[in-house]
């Protein structure tokens, strides 16, 4: 509802440029209403057609021979073409000069279009970059950071005027409810308005999946688990949205056709419903009150035209400096079983996503149902009959709603701290959330008969009373969603948001453009590695191991081989799927294809490994163990830095909510080598192969990794005898080195000539293709 | 008399363009509607019996599934919280969800937080000295692996 709202107040005449572009569809559609406009006038009603100037209009009995209006503009030759001409029928070529004032509307109508509009134009332009699968979705964003000229900046902006567009939708709302623009006349004009709103939020949710990193896949698996708590159709909508019974590459698809497809359309079709609704019910609503100098009619053209050209440059400028200067946040790779801690949702569901915390079915169905029912037939149950277009008059109204906030903040800190936590028992339909939310409409319905008076009815302000309270309960569980919802979602001062929206763009370097000359290399893993595109100079070898600059650097240092900006090379992450290694530490990763300990040539490992035995931390922390465990299992550590990791080791009760765990730095100090390699050591085992997560507490450690990731000359060339090809099948295939080789971790050492030891059996051909099911991953 | 004719193919016409739109929504939101594709084989072995000593706690990172050697015998337990959907992390005392707080017990039961069923459990059967999972069997909480009367 926002756009078609704000619209009323003052249309963007420029300020709307793109977006009319952008629904280039609409303004064939739109310019047909040309006579009506001031059908709600005071009887003026003026078949002149909009398009044409509005010279001579017939009947401007009211003007007021004061300010003969010098920005009015003498009858211009000019017939209407294209874009002005369209521009030029979204309002009545008349307008009263106080609906043309910054107060009427507050611009916020505009202000939404014009958001609404960059995000188009830069989402269009995104879509040539993007690739919605779940392989190839993530890499394609860092591409678009890091290696495609802009692709950065327009990303930047794309989120940030969505952003903007969401916000400003909703304040446009509130101008709406709170001016009585709403009503009679201007019934349709908000419900079509209130589609808007819903669509808006539905298209942001949608882009959210886009990415597919850690942020969009456990936001999305809870927003379509909250679909399944809507009543009789729940679990169809559910499998509907997710397009099979879990979140995957369906989910993906269908998230973008409704991202860029459907939801748009959907939208730039109720776009032109709205402002066409708004054209007919006579344009912005007029202020009541006598006629005075401000009732003169005026003609729209320059003076509102002009000042929603403004707005809508400022905004424009506004965004681009927001998407210059902050990045938007792009988590890494999701990790299918581990959600962040403290997990949180896109700032606009963060409110539901607090009353969901309570009741499932209240905050992701009852409420917003309530709420958005509320809005839609807010015309109605209003019952006015004028659509005065000015916040009403009297002090009480404004007294009354000040009171209802107040108390609101009071019952929703009472309710959420000193009840809501201590009772966060099973879920009821007695909590906070609940609670709140009668209390608001109860005193709503009071307050506004309270209030009421002879040009203020008791329906009007208790409907008013009741949506703004809704919608500040909503914001005010935002606040405390946001602020204090700690790890593990206690109740905590928590400051900042867990996901720092990005960074500050303060490294050097990080926007030069460097597409001309991106070089890149295959990981043994698949990957793409383009550190040689600044990382030029030879590395020294590792005897036995494939030459360093042939298969990239992130091999053994980790890190966002993507990624060509500064932010990939941030130490950021000491644990989880790709940390970035330096000097010693590059050490852990050796344990990614050989037993850690005593392994020659990484003795920082060995020695980390030492302390972890010295120091006893498997009589707490034992992987695996159920009755004996005090602590965390080690190797799910979870993504956290070095820093973080040191932290809980020296400062384990500070750093860590409930922990029991006493300091080690009676054992380390405040550092030193020994703990460096303990740090190592962490690292590795919080990242082992993937095939042997299970099995990594065991006594003999095996490593059952691919050899062929490194050693990729032995795939089908290299022979121990024969040629490695299936007598029977005839044919070549990707020889499996378990195969024939048994154990090959414990035995894989650097050799000259990369001889491959200890052929397991005479005649390994046929376990080559007939492995038995779990065998690389379970067997002996 | 015409225009009653006229009226009543009108209303002919308009009851077929409606059944048609009907029909085509009814089309549409078969099309619109997933058909997954399951594997037939949806059961993971997960090795001898003996691996898994009394008093462990396994977790299989691919289906998310925690496999449980209590006193009371062996049972697999879903790692997927029924409130909304998230992991659930395991702790000593049982399960928390980072999401929205909920807690369950070892087993399952849910003790405080938002939601209200508890964790699904999964099949565990024993077939020669080796654990089965059936990764589409939901059993009651309660069912401790055994040795399957009738595989299907």
């Amino acid at each position: 509802m926002a756009k078609g709202r704000k619209r009323r107040g003052k249309k963007g005449g420029g300020a709307k440029a793109p977006a009319d572009r952008a629904s280039a569809p609409g303004a064939t559609v739109e310019s047909p209403p040309p006579d009506d406009d001031e059908a709600t006038g005071p009887g003026v009603s003026e078949a002149e057609d909009a398009e044409e100037e509005e010279t001579a209009p017939p009947e401007e009995r009211e003007l007021t021979p004061e300010p003969a209006p010098p920005d009015e503009p003498p009858p211009s030759p000019r017939t209407s073409n294209g874009l002005s001409g369209f521009l030029r029928h979204l309002h009545p070529p008349r307008i009263r000069r106080r609906s043309a004032g910054p107060g009427a509307t507050l611009g916020l109508g505009v202000a939404t279009l014009v958001a609404v509009a960059v995000a188009t134009v830069s989402g269009i332009l995104l879509a040539l970059y993007y690739v919605p699968s779940v392989a190839g979705a993530h890499a394609s964003i860092q591409d678009l950071i890091s290696v495609v000229p802009l692709g950065r900046f327009l990303r930047n902006l794309h989120r940030w005027s969505a952003h903007a567009a969401v916000a400003l939708c909703v304040l446009h709302l509130l101008r709406t409810l709170l001016w009585g623009a709403y009503r009679a006349s201007h019934a349709r004009v908000w419900l079509v308005g209130v589609g808007l709103l819903i669509l808006v939020l539905a298209t942001s949710f949608s882009g959210y999946l886009l990415p597919w990193d850690q942020d969009a896949y456990w936001t999305v698996t809870v927003g379509t688990s909250l679909a399944s708590y809507v009543p009789l159709v729940g679990d169809a909508l559910q499998r509907l949205l997710l397009g099979g019974p879990e979140i995957g590459q369906a989910t993906l698809t269908r998230f973008y056709f409704l991202h860029v497809l459907a939801l748009p359309t959907l939208g730039a079709l109720l776009l032109v419903l709205h402002l066409f609704r708004l054209r007919r019910a006579g344009g912005l609503a007029r202020p009541p009150g006598a006629a005075g100098p401000g009732e003169a009619l005026v003609p729209a053209s320059p003076l509102l035209t002009s000042r929603e050209l403004w707005l809508g440059a400022g905004l424009v400028v506004a965004m681009v400096l927001a998407a210059l200067l902050v990045d938007a946040r792009l988590g890494p790779l999701p990790d299918l079983v581990r959600p962040d801690n403290p997990p949180k949702a896109p700032w606009f569901l963060v409110g539901l996503q607090e009353m969901v915390g309570y009741n499932a079915a209240w905050g992701g169905f009852a409420f917003p149902a309530l709420l958005l029912g509320l809005l839609a037939l807010g015309p109605w149950l209003d019952g006015g009959r004028a659509c005065d277009g000015a916040p009403a008059p009297g002090r009480g109204r404004r007294l009354l709603l000040l009171a209802l906030l107040v108390l609101l903040t009071v019952a929703v800190v009472v309710a959420v701290r000193w009840w809501g936590d201590a009772r966060l028992g099973r879920a009821s339909w007695l909590n906070p959330a609940s609670i709140t939310t009668i209390l608001t409409l109860a005193l709503a319905l009071i307050g506004g008969s309270l209030a009421s008076g002879p040009r203020a009815p008791a329906r009007g302000l208790a409907l008013q009373a009741a949506a703004l309270g809704l919608l500040a309960l909503l914001g005010l569980l935002t606040v405390v969603g946001w602020f204090w919802r700690g790890p593990d979602w206690a109740l905590t001062f928590h400051p900042g948001p867990g996901r720092p929206e990005g960074s500050r763009l303060t490294a050097q370097g990080s926007w030069r453009d460097r597409s001309a000359d991106v070089l890149q290399v295959t990981t043994p893993r698949g990957a793409v590695d383009r550190c040689p595109t600044c990382h030029r100079k030879p590395h020294r070898a590792i005897e036995g191991h494939p030459r360093p600059g042939q298969r990239g650097c992130t091999v053994c240092h980790g890190g966002q081989g993507r990624r060509l900006d500064m932010q990939a090379h941030a130490p950021l992450l000491g644990a989880g799927p790709d940390p970035f290694l330096t000097g010693k530490r590059i050490q852990a990763r050796c344990a990614r294809c050989h037993v850690p300990t005593d392994l020659a040539g990484a003795a920082e490992l060995g020695r980390g490994f030492q302390q972890y035995l010295d120091a006893a931390c498997t009589g707490c922390h034992q992987p695996g163990r159920l009755d004996e465990g005090l602590g965390p299992d080690l190797r799910r550590l979870g993504r956290r830095t070095v820093d973080e990791l040191k932290d809980a080791l020296l400062r384990p009760r500070e750093s860590h909510a409930g922990a029991t765990m006493w300091s080690l730095a009676w054992r380390f100090g405040k550092g030193g080598r020994d703990l460096d390699a303990l740090l190592t050591a962490l690292l590795a085992m919080s990242d082992p192969p993937q095939p042997y997560r299970a099995s990594w507490a065991r006594p003999t450690l095996r490593v059952d990794v691919d050899c062929t990731s490194c050693h990729q000359e032995v795939v089908g060339q290299r022979t121990a005898g024969r040629p490695h090809r299936c007598t029977l099948l005839r044919e070549t295939r990707a020889l499996r080195c378990r195969g024939c080789h048994s154990d090959p971790s414990s035995q894989v050492k650097p050799a000259p000539g990369r001889e491959c030891p200890q052929v397991r059996a005479a005649r390994p051909l046929c376990a080559v293709c007939h492995l038995r099911g779990r065998e690389d991953g379970a067997a002996p | 008399m015409d225009r009653q004719r006229r009226n009543v193919i009108a209303w002919i016409g308009k009851g077929l363009a409606a059944l048609g739109g009907a029909a085509g929504l009814l089309l549409v939101g078969r099309f619109v509607r997933p058909y997954p594709i399951r594997d037939r084989a949806r059961e993971l072995d997960l090795g001898p019996t003996s691996e898994l000593p009394q008093g462990s706690v396994r977790h299989l990172a691919e289906p998310d599934v925690y496999v449980i050697h209590a006193a009371g015998g062996i049972y697999a337990v879903s790692g997927r919280c029924t409130h909304l959907g998230c992991s659930v992390q395991h702790r000593p005392e049982g399960f928390d969800c980072p999401c929205h707080g909920a807690r369950f017990d070892l087993e399952g039961r849910p003790i405080s937080g938002p939601a209200t069923r508890p964790l699904r459990w999964l099949r565990l059967d024993r077939v020669a000295a080796r654990l089965v999972l059936l990764l589409d069997r939901t059993v009651p909480t309660g069912t401790m692996a055994s040795r399957p009367e009738k595989r299907t």
